[in-house]
């Protein structure tokens, strides 16, 4: 959170309703995404007592597992389960740009996703089939397989195939409170009561569940002698009873899973009514390749191992790396709201401009009133403003008074800013390219094996006494003079 | 306490001995909330009881599976079995024989069990004793020291494991080893080293996590020294009264955090006392931290709204950055509409 984001909170209070935090969306949804609504038993970790699961224009399906702590209840909902996924998966692979998107209503929800899939996609068939508890199904794995995709992607800045509610609404939107991540209680903030306190009506909100959680009352009263009921009655003769107790477990799920589907379909609605940025395409396109990536590893009989190679780590790292930088950059050139944060944050230059004499060179001084300024000297920094791209590089900055003096030396004369005029300078521009180029800068150092890592002992360094002469012993000239 | 120490309110009730769920339904009349869904609690009870069956196989398994017991090392002992009652009595004894173990094996007096199970040690706050309970205690043979031992169901995932449910073990071993600390006083061991026990994922199969908690340790510890202080601070704020009253009550300065719902059974009446006070901990720890000096929402929107304070510095820096930004906000959203 920065001064911006409390800036955004006093007026949230002030207007007592949600104010944008954003102008653009940040995403786009697809047409035939899902919602996925799921709940986990306490104290079973990683569990799926029953989901909500379906297109988002539907009511959804409510699959369950009556007693979740059963391998049999387990292993029969994610058969079930397997096969909605897969047939969602199939279908998304058919279409040319298609990927299986999911909306899932909470953070805590993504942990239930990664978890099953962590779990299941690496269960071990039992040696001796002959055993009694079955702990393992083909279908099981397969299901932890195809969730590995949403478990892998979940990590990466700008991914569109997981989608969070409560996220999108807190990355949209502002609210005069902390409200935790209680989707309820956000979208309380997104259209006020007109007849009550809005704190009022967000703390009422809370009482609802938006977690992957029953609320231990509700376990205590209502779903464990619920449970113990249908336990007893299961392998009964009286079909008919055993599967009244099953319906009475599962109507209760429903109870608690059906707000939540329409707290995130809310979230959907208030978001879709924003435009996409401009940059959504080419996330989009990373989405599908990773969809279409993992379907092929799958086709190929491959498994994925618990713990990354180091060739695998350092490559999933650029990649994280990549994607954060390329996302952040796109939201500051995509979106104005986002850009006003970064200037105020010092993120971007903002000034005005001053050509000085032909016979500087390419040269020009912008002068900025910001008080704070993360560019530092020899960084390039690009402009923001007009259609053609103008890089230049920092000279200098001279801080008097208020003002900061930033002496730039650019080429592409034609396309300045003209004098006087003010301008943005941002560190970057997205370029959706860079990771491929710094894929092969990776695997051109892998090649050779440093010197670090190789069996030979490091050849020892002779001592230098500490370089005192640059810039008269100081330190910080020296850093600077190593740039 | 240590999850919130600069909480003067909960402080006073904890040093009182008071229960804050039933000050919270007997003075504010809060209902009191549920606990821990009872799912939760009998899936702790069978991590448990599997980890105890068949004289204690699958807990002497693991730590000779990781190199810190060796076979022969299997001498147990579950205090919880030799003293069953519950009476006052039978409670000291199980403290006496816990203590005793825990002296003897520092002076190598004889031969003393590598695992106690359900221990009880005391902790001294302001020389008032409060009884903590650690899982077990575990020393192989050599060992002139016994290590707190904290078991937990929850899913051992890895790098993935909740790290809040990671942190409330921790701090709740960290009570154990200050018990000990206390126990043997300069004799004590100098590693503050506990052993986490949680379970593979959706098993009861163990698995086993020594932690470094000196952390957690110096904490508590400095929670337990600043408490005459507090006392004394709380004493001068009540002059006398009881906290029988919603008003006493209200005279402790209290500090609402975002986690104090998951763990303070006040954080309800504080919450309507903050939103009936527009105080800023409603916006979130990030937020009063960066308003520290404002009084309360209506300050901020003024300073907001002026760009300026013209008593303090950096509140006036505060009052132009919030000014700034709420001008750029309008500006663009003004376009938008």
């Amino acid at each position: 959170m920065s001064t911006w984001d409390v800036a955004l909170r006093i007026k949230s209070w002030e207007k007592a309703r949600a104010v944008p935090a954003a102008e653009k969306l940040h995403l786009q949804f697809n047409h035939d995404f899902w919602i996925c609504c799921p709940l986990a038993m306490a104290g079973e970790d990683p569990s799926l007592h029953a989901v909500l699961i379906g297109p988002k224009d539907t009511q959804g399906q409510i699959f369950c597992a009556p007693d979740p702590r059963s391998q049999r209840h387990r292993l029969e909902l994610f058969s079930i389960l397997r096969k909605e996924i897969e047939g969602y998966f199939q279908k998304c692979l058919e279409q040319p740009d298609g990927f299986p998107q999911l909306l899932l209503p909470s953070q805590s929800a993504v942990g239930v996703i990664r978890g099953l899939a962590d779990y299941l996609s690496y269960l071990k068939e039992p040696k001796d089939a002959s055993k009694q508890i079955k702990t393992w199904t083909e279908d099981a794995r397969a299901l932890g397989d195809l969730l590995q995709l949403y478990a892998q992607r979940s990590e990466i800045p700008g991914q569109q195939l997981l989608l969070v509610a409560h996220q999108i609404l807190d990355e949209h939107w502002a609210f005069g409170q902390d409200l935790q991540g209680h989707l309820g209680a956000q979208l309380v903030w997104m259209d006020p009561p007109e007849d009550e306190d809005i704190m009022q009506a967000a703390a009422k909100a809370e009482a609802q569940p938006m977690g992957v959680k029953t609320d231990a009352l509700m376990d205590n009263k209502k779903l464990a002698p619920a449970l113990e009921a249908w336990v007893k009655v299961e392998r009964s003769s009286s079909s008919s009873l055993a599967s009244f107790r099953r319906q009475e477990i599962e109507d209760m799920l429903a109870e608690v899973l059906k707000p939540i589907w329409r707290a995130s379909h809310g979230a959907y609605s208030y978001a879709s009514e924003l435009k996409p940025m401009l940059d959504v395409e080419q996330l989009r396109k990373r989405e599908r390749s990773a969809f279409e990536y993992h379907m092929a590893h799958l086709a190929d009989g491959g498994k994925f191992s618990r713990t990354d190679s180091s060739m695998r780590a350092i490559y999933s790292l650029a990649e994280r790396e990549d994607a954060q930088e390329q996302y952040h950059s796109a939201l500051i050139w995509g979106d104005r709201l986002v850009r006003e944060r970064a200037c105020l944050e010092g993120e971007i230059l903002r000034g005005t401009t001053t050509h000085l004499p032909t016979d500087a060179g390419n040269k020009l001084v912008i002068i900025s009133n910001q008080r704070w300024l993360k560019i530092r000297r020899g960084d390039e920094i690009v402009l923001m403003n007009g259609e053609q791209r103008v890089r230049a590089v920092v000279e200098d900055l001279t801080r008097s008074g208020d003002q900061t003096k930033v002496l730039l030396s650019a080429g592409n004369q034609a396309a300045w800013p003209e004098n006087g005029v003010a301008s943005d300078w941002a560190m970057s521009s997205p370029d959706w390219q860079r990771i491929h180029s710094e894929r092969s800068k990776i695997s051109r150092n892998l090649e050779e094996v440093p010197q670090t890592h190789q069996a030979e002992e490091a050849p020892e360094i002779e001592s230098q006494p500490p370089n005192n002469d640059v810039k008269g012993g100081d330190p910080l000239a020296t850093i600077e003079a190593m740039r | 306490m240590a999850r919130n120490s600069s909480c003067l309110r909960l402080s006073a009730m904890v040093i009182s001995g008071a229960n804050p769920a039933t000050l919270s339904e007997r003075v504010y009349g809060m209902p009191a909330k549920e606990g821990l869904s009872p799912f939760a609690i009998r899936r702790g009870e069978r991590f448990e009881a599997a980890l105890f069956e068949d004289d204690n196989k699958r807990i002497f398994e693991l730590y000779q599976r990781n190199g810190r017991l060796g076979e022969k090392e299997s001498v147990w002992s579950d205090l919880s079995h030799l003293f069953t009652e519950f009476n006052q009595e039978s409670l000291m004894k199980r403290q006496q024989q816990s203590e005793e173990w825990i002296r003897d094996r520092l002076l190598g007096k004889k031969k003393t069990p590598n695992l106690i199970i359900k221990p009880r040690l005391s902790v001294q706050i302001m020389g008032v004793s409060h009884p903590t309970e650690p899982d077990a205690l575990v020393a192989a043979d050599g060992d002139k020291h016994y290590r707190p031992v904290e078991i937990k169901s929850y899913a051992d995932r890895r790098a993935f494991t909740d790290a809040t449910k990671t942190g409330s073990a921790c701090r709740q071993a960290a009570v154990a080893l200050i018990a000990l600390e206390q126990l043997l006083g300069e004799e004590a061991s100098e590693d503050r080293i506990v052993d986490l026990i949680f379970a593979k994922p959706a098993t009861n199969w163990p698995t086993l996590h020594p932690m470094s908690v000196g952390a957690e340790v110096e904490n508590l510890k400095s929670v337990f020294e600043h408490a005459p202080q507090t006392l004394e601070q709380v004493e001068k704020l009540l002059q006398g009264e009881s906290l029988d009253s919603v008003e006493s009550m209200n005279k402790l300065p209290n500090r609402l955090c975002s986690d104090c719902a998951d763990h303070c059974p006040l954080w309800d009446s504080c919450r309507i006392q903050a939103i009936q006070q527009s105080d800023i901990s409603l916006w979130g720890d990030q937020a009063t931290e960066i308003l520290s000096g404002v009084s309360d929402m209506n300050q901020a929107l003024q300073l907001q709204k002026t760009g300026h304070h013209s008593e303090d510095r950096d509140l006036d820096l505060l009052a132009a950055v919030l000014h700034e930004a709420r001008k750029a906000h309008d500006r663009i959203c003004e376009d938008e509409e």
